[in-house]
């Protein structure tokens, strides 16, 4: 007995479908099909997970798509597309066509709200037509079913209305059109009744349309029901009770026997005999068959499509090209390399080389070539990132601006022979200039070679719980309560953490004493990773030849260009180019210092970064190519020993401070290092502790064998990159470098499967007089060594890639520190509010120049501080800009610069009138002293009593009548009380974010001195173990890798005198409970900890809410 | 057959229909003959199995994945004659575990 399943959408029907593609695959694999259907809803996004999956499981993928259409009465009703099989790809191409054409109608529309009840994409039965109606014969059918108009004409049982469309549809698409008969057991009266399903097959009979039975599936088993109940309040964005809820529970992926039978219903209600249900099953079986794909012949599966080598300006042999482009470079970016180098360089690039043409990889990389000197060209910053940093052509061709030789790198680890899909370079580029980007790309390859990649946001568990929350009609406060608590568990442990977690213990507790709660535990569970709308994907550019448009289906995004409905996993499969050009905050940071270096100072730049005046890596109008900076400058060096790195990129969280202040680095190689330690595999491997015994000299390095000595200098002798792994296995087995990555990689999944060809081969292995290279005892203790750190490493490569921005910012943060701290706050690349950093300047002494109505701009600029005084070394502070001030908007900053390039703000009158700000704006400028420069003298307090009243009247207008009564405004009253520092403060936070002097823990001294706090700059003068109270202002919460695999919580607090970082281990997460991730202001009970020369945190004991204890003080002082 | 009164088990704002009945089922358990409102009835016509839901919202405490919890009932949809006037009557029809089942909706 066989039944296929023709209409079926997976949980990528978002909001609506509950089943991953490639559950369902294996359930109707289970069932005995052959082949699998999917129809997701609007799209293709999950249908090349269902091809894999059915590759998999070995039977044939059905592809298609449920869409919406238009009624001339104004109606959506939908119908589902398949396409068929072995047409060459001509049936796909159709399906992906058709279904961006059903975005591209909502083109112009509104964005709608996210949800399955807020679908917007739609086509007409006469787009339908245009796309799909091709001059042969048809290559996709399309079933009407009981959500069509044909079906909705049935249902309320007017045949002849039915009939008319039906033979409309078939005019349309000539033998393109069955029915679709679908039994739900609905009521009679209802959409996939049983009645309304033989309707469907008598008027299939009587017109002659072929008919075929689907379940219209919509979840695995009915279990899943529950959940998707509460996926459409989710859609709805309403309770459940309060809107009509789907007719049962039926929709789910039956067995043949179960469809069966539910073809003879559906037979005999018709007053059918057995064969009309025979006929009925034959034909969805015919369709199946018809529909069957070859993932290689219909979707080039695995196929790279690169875009046509005319395309990225190559007329002859892509090859040669790539041979040539490279030799040239040579030239540029090795200068004055030596003759060994020389050689070094040529036998790289050869090897390299080699690989690529073997791949047929070379219009590939002139591909990403091509994009990234486009991105170059317009003066973007652009700097590969990950194991593309292996690559000398990369290097050659500016694709990265590491070299592979300095570090070495190895080519083997980027692409490796047995490699069969193009391997991944990803480009960070200014943040800010992201866009830009992406529309010059569009531009250069057009939009049937070029689109954005998409991403699938999943339900998280804060997510889940708010829309299980929202489903059961629970009140918003209370669950903002609940999902605040909630900090990085998977969604579908939530009732297991509940007992476990401290933070959740008071949830716990209401739980307990509220069924509803009680029940959203559970439904929370149910949502856990299930996917919840597609968006842009914040980096990937898809790229191909110009069949891109009938590969995937493409739908709009917010900045009005196309994105595919593929993710990041789909698009090796399908053969898609996705080039990662990541928007990287500090990209645009460094640019912003950078300009800001070259505006400010100009031909004296050198001088003022206490710089060689011949330096070669400043121009002489100043501007400094970062990428060219020598990589040894001690006093960057010495800043970054100093643990002061708040700002520098990877560096600055409270983890990596201590880590930094422990290693003390001084050398590149150790910055490398540090980063690469600072990750999960490195932790856990416990690589940190023997590098920093070796490298401060209380151990001798150990090599573990003479023949591994240059190449384990970089780290020490410690095992920690993937290359060491490659070297080790290379040298110790004879085998080459890329079959050494093959092995490096089974070991990462089993370790042990390795070791016997380990041992064999090494000790096969002589020298040329036939002695062996490594005895019994040392290949146990290579051995050892592979086996405990092998499966841990870190790629260098990745390493080396972001070592690269963390030199240049702490280079920039050493020479140019206000210009850096400006770029910071421009473009706010880190983990730490802006206040912080604000703080961390004024630390440095940069500075902070208030805002200003006269000289503030949109922009974080460098000035003089004291241009008018004839200081000696003047010094440069930050000016404050517009765009943070709250609730400011764009209209108003352009109209307060316009207004007065010409002629400056005489008067706040005069300020009022011409750049008309709003009031609440005015006076959020005069409480921050914006306005203080239109008025003589310190008078604060008499500006913001004026503005008052100046708001509180009509605005005067400029033209000439009123003159008269804006000179009577214009006379500031005295006297006024001016505010006070709390309340200037406080002025501060709220109208900037920031205090510009002063902090938020100030109205608070009183009680912390009383209390003994200790500032968070004297910890690191305490002995190691001292008890101390610190209190702040929460500034990040982490939740790093840990060797242990528990969970430890570390806050960081500012208290104005620096941070404080504070280690929650599990027994203070007991204690600390609820506050630990939902608390700002606290003070913490703990002990100091030692973490180095000149690091220290302190391990909390136990940890208060701020504002509680200042009020129980002020009632115990009052009373 | 026209429609004129409807009351949707379950819809939003109306209370639904639950009136007790003591029914005669077949064999296969189909509803065949029954007292509702002190009237004897008979089942007129082929009746007509469906499935409705039901609000597991309100009824459970709990709703764990996998556990399946109760969503739908079975129904019947039935044109029945009173055997007092012959009046003819379309009901829907809750089956019951014994003979007690439930009147959910009337169309007169």
């Amino acid at each position: 007995m066989r039944f296929t399943h023709l209409h079926v959408a997976s949980a990528f029907s978002a909001r609506y479908g509950t089943a991953s593609p490639e559950t369902l695959v294996a359930a109707a694999a289970e069932q005995g099909a052959d082949a699998a259907a999917i129809t997701d809803r609007d799209g293709l996004y999950g249908a090349i997970r269902h091809v894999r999956a059915c590759i998999a499981a070995g039977i044939d993928p059905i592809v298609g798509a449920e869409l919406q259409f238009r009624t001339s009465g104004d109606q959506m009703r939908d119908i589902v597309v398949l396409a068929h099989g072995r047409a060459a790809g001509a049936g796909w191409a159709a399906l992906s066509r058709v279904v961006s054409a059903s975005h591209g109608a909502s083109r112009g529309i509104a964005k709608m709200q996210n949800g399955a009840a807020h679908r917007s994409a739609h086509l007409t039965p006469s787009r339908v037509s245009a796309v799909l109606h091709g001059d042969g014969p048809p290559n996709t059918t399309v079933l009407l079913g009981p959500g069509s108009d044909v079906g909705f004409a049935l249902q309320h049982r007017r045949v002849a209305e039915a009939r008319q469309l039906l033979d409309r549809w078939r005019a349309l698409l000539p033998g393109g059109v069955m029915l679709e008969v679908v039994c739900h057991h609905t009521h009679p009266d209802k959409a996939g009744s049983l009645r309304h399903a033989a309707d469907m097959l008598s008027l299939a009979r009587a017109s002659g349309t072929p008919a075929v039975l689907t379940n219209r599936v919509r979840y695995l088993t009915p279990d899943d029901a529950v959940t998707g109940d509460v996926l459409d309040a989710a859609g709805q964005l309403a309770a459940l009770g309060t809107f009509q809820p789907q007719p049962n529970a039926q929709g789910w992926l039956k067995p043949p026997k179960k469809m069966h039978l539910i073809a003879k219903s559906i037979a005999e209600q018709a007053g059918l005999g057995q064969q009309a249900a025979s006929d009925l099953l034959s034909t969805t079986e015919r369709l199946a068959d018809t529909c069957r794909l070859d993932p290689d012949a219909d979707l080039r599966w695995r196929k790279p499509k690169v875009p046509e080598a005319s395309v990225i300006g190559i007329d002859g042999d892509p090859t040669l090209a790539l041979w040539q482009k490279c030799e040239v470079a040579i030239g540029e970016r090795y200068p004055d390399a030596s003759h060994t180098l020389h050689t070094r360089i040529r036998d790289r690039l050869r090897l390299e080389l080699g690989t690529i043409e073997h791949f047929g990889f070379e219009t590939y990389f002139l591909t990403v070539a091509d994009v990234v000197s486009l991105i170059r060209e317009r003066g973007i910053r652009a700097q590969a990132r990950g194991s593309g940093a292996s690559s000398i052509v990369n290097y050659l061709l500016r694709v990265s601006s590491v070299d592979p030789l300095e570090h070495d790198l190895l080519f083997e680890r980027f692409l490796g022979h047995s490699r069969s899909t193009l391997p991944d370079i990803d480009v960070d580029v200014e943040s800010a200039r992201r866009h830009e980007i992406y529309r010059a790309i569009f531009e250069r390859y057009g939009d049937t070679r070029v689109t954005l990649l998409s991403m699938q946001n999943r339900y998280r568990a804060r997510g889940a719980s708010r829309d299980a929350g929202l489903a059961l009609g629970i009140e918003p406060e209370q669950i903002e309560q609940i999902a605040k608590n909630i900090w990085r568990f998977n969604a579908r442990d939530f009732r297991e953490v509940l007992d476990q977690k401290p933070e959740l213990r008071e949830i716990a507790e209401l739980i307990r004493h509220d069924k509803r709660l009680d029940l959203m535990v559970d439904l929370t569970e149910r949502l856990d990773r299930l996917p919840r709308h597609i968006s842009m994907h914040p980096c990937g550019v898809i790229l191909s030849d110009n069949s891109l448009l009938s590969v995937t289906p493409v739908q709009p995004t917010g900045i009005g260009l196309p994105m595919s409905q593929f993710d990041k996993d789909d698009v090796d499969d399908i053969g898609l180019i996705k080039l990662d050009v990541l928007g990287a905050r500090m990209q645009s940071s460094i640019a912003h210092a950078v300009g800001e270096i070259a505006r400010v100072h100009g031909s004296t730049t050198a001088r003022a970064g206490e710089l060689p005046v011949d330096a070669p890596y400043i121009s002489p109008e100043g501007v400094i190519d970062v990428d060219a900076l020598p990589h040894d400058d001690e006093p960057t060096f010495e800043a970054i020993r100093s643990a002061h790195t708040l700002g520098m990129f990877q560096i600055e969280s409270p983890g990596q401070r201590e880590l930094i202040g422990k290693m003390q680095p001084d050398r590149y190689e150790d910055l490398i290092a540090d980063i690469s330690l600072f990750r999960p595999g490195p932790m856990k491997g416990n690589m940190v502790a023997p590098y920093v015994d070796t490298k401060l000299g209380f151990q001798e390095p150990d090599y573990l064998h003479s023949r591994f000595k240059w190449f384990l200098q970089d780290s020490y002798g410690v095992v920690i990159y993937h290359e060491h792994v490659l070297r080790i296995l290379h040298d110790c087995m004879g085998i080459d470098l890329a079959d050494a990555d093959e092995l490096r990689r089974r070991m990462e999944r089993d370790v042990d499967s390795i070791e016997d060809a380990f041992r064999t081969r090494t000790a096969q292995r002589v020298d040329e007089r036939g002695r062996r290279l490594f005895t019994d005892r040392e290949i146990d203790r290579i051995w050892t060594t592979l086996r405990g750190f092998g499966s841990f490493g870190f790629c260098k490569a990745h390493g080396a890639a972001f070592a690269l921005p963390t030199y240049q910012s702490a280079w920039l943060k050493t020479h140019y520190p206000a210009e850096f701290m400006a770029g910071l706050f421009e473009h706010d690349p880190g983990m730490y509010p802006r206040r912080l950093l604000m703080a961390e300047a004024r630390r440095i002494g940069v500075p902070l120049l208030p805002l200003d109505v006269n000289v503030s701009t949109d922009s974080y600029v460098v000035e003089w501080a004291d241009a008018d005084t004839d200081a000696e070394a003047p010094t440069r502070g930050i000016r404050l800009a517009f765009r943070d001030v709250q609730g400011i908007t764009q209209a108003e900053i352009r109209r307060i610069i316009a207004e007065r390039t010409d002629e400056p703000y005489e008067s706040i009158a005069d300020f009022y009138t011409r750049a008309r700000p709003s009031r609440p704006l005015i006076q959020r400028l005069a409480a921050v002293g914006a306005l203080d420069s239109l008025v003589v003298g310190d008078r604060r307090g008499d500006v913001i009593a004026y503005v008052r009243q100046l708001t509180a009247k009509h605005r005067p207008k400029s033209d000439s009548e009123n003159q008269l009564p804006l000179a009577r405004l214009d006379e500031l009253p005295t006297g006024t009380p001016a505010p006070s520092r709390d309340e200037q403060l406080a002025a501060q936070l709220d109208v900037l974010s920031s205090e510009l002097d002063g902090h938020v823990l100030d109205p608070y001294r009183e009680m912390l001195d009383e209390l003994g706090v200790t500032p968070a700059d004297q910890l690191v003068d305490l002995r190691g173990g001292s008890e101390v109270i610190v209190a702040g202002i929460r500034v990040a919460t982490q939740t790093p890798p840990m060797r242990s695999g528990k969970r430890v919580v570390f806050i960081s607090f500012d208290d104005g005198h620096g941070v404080a970082d504070c280690t929650f281990f599990d027994d203070a997460q007991q204690r600390v409970g609820p506050l630990l991730f939902g608390t700002k202001l606290m003070v913490v009970h703990g002990r100091t900890r030692r973490t180095g020369a000149r690091g220290v945190s302190v391990q909390a004991d136990n940890a208060f809410d701020l504002k509680q204890l200042w009020a129980q003080w002020r009632e115990s002082r009052a009373a | 057959m026209t429609v004129e009164y409807t009351i949707e088990a379950g819809a939003a704002g109306e209370p639904p229909l639950n009136e007790p009945a003591t029914v005669w089922a077949t064999a296969s358990g189909a509803p065949e003959r029954l007292v509702w409102r002190s009237r004897r009835f008979l089942v007129h016509a082929k009746p007509i199995p469906w499935i409705d839901r039901v609000e597991w919202w309100m009824l459970e405490q709990r709703a764990a994945r996998g556990s399946f919890p109760p969503l739908e009932r079975r129904m019947w949809q039935v044109q029945i004659r009173a055997i007092d006037n012959g009046e003819i009557m379309l009901i829907d029809l809750e089956a019951g575990e014994d003979r007690t089942w439930q009147v959910t909706g009337v169309y007169a």
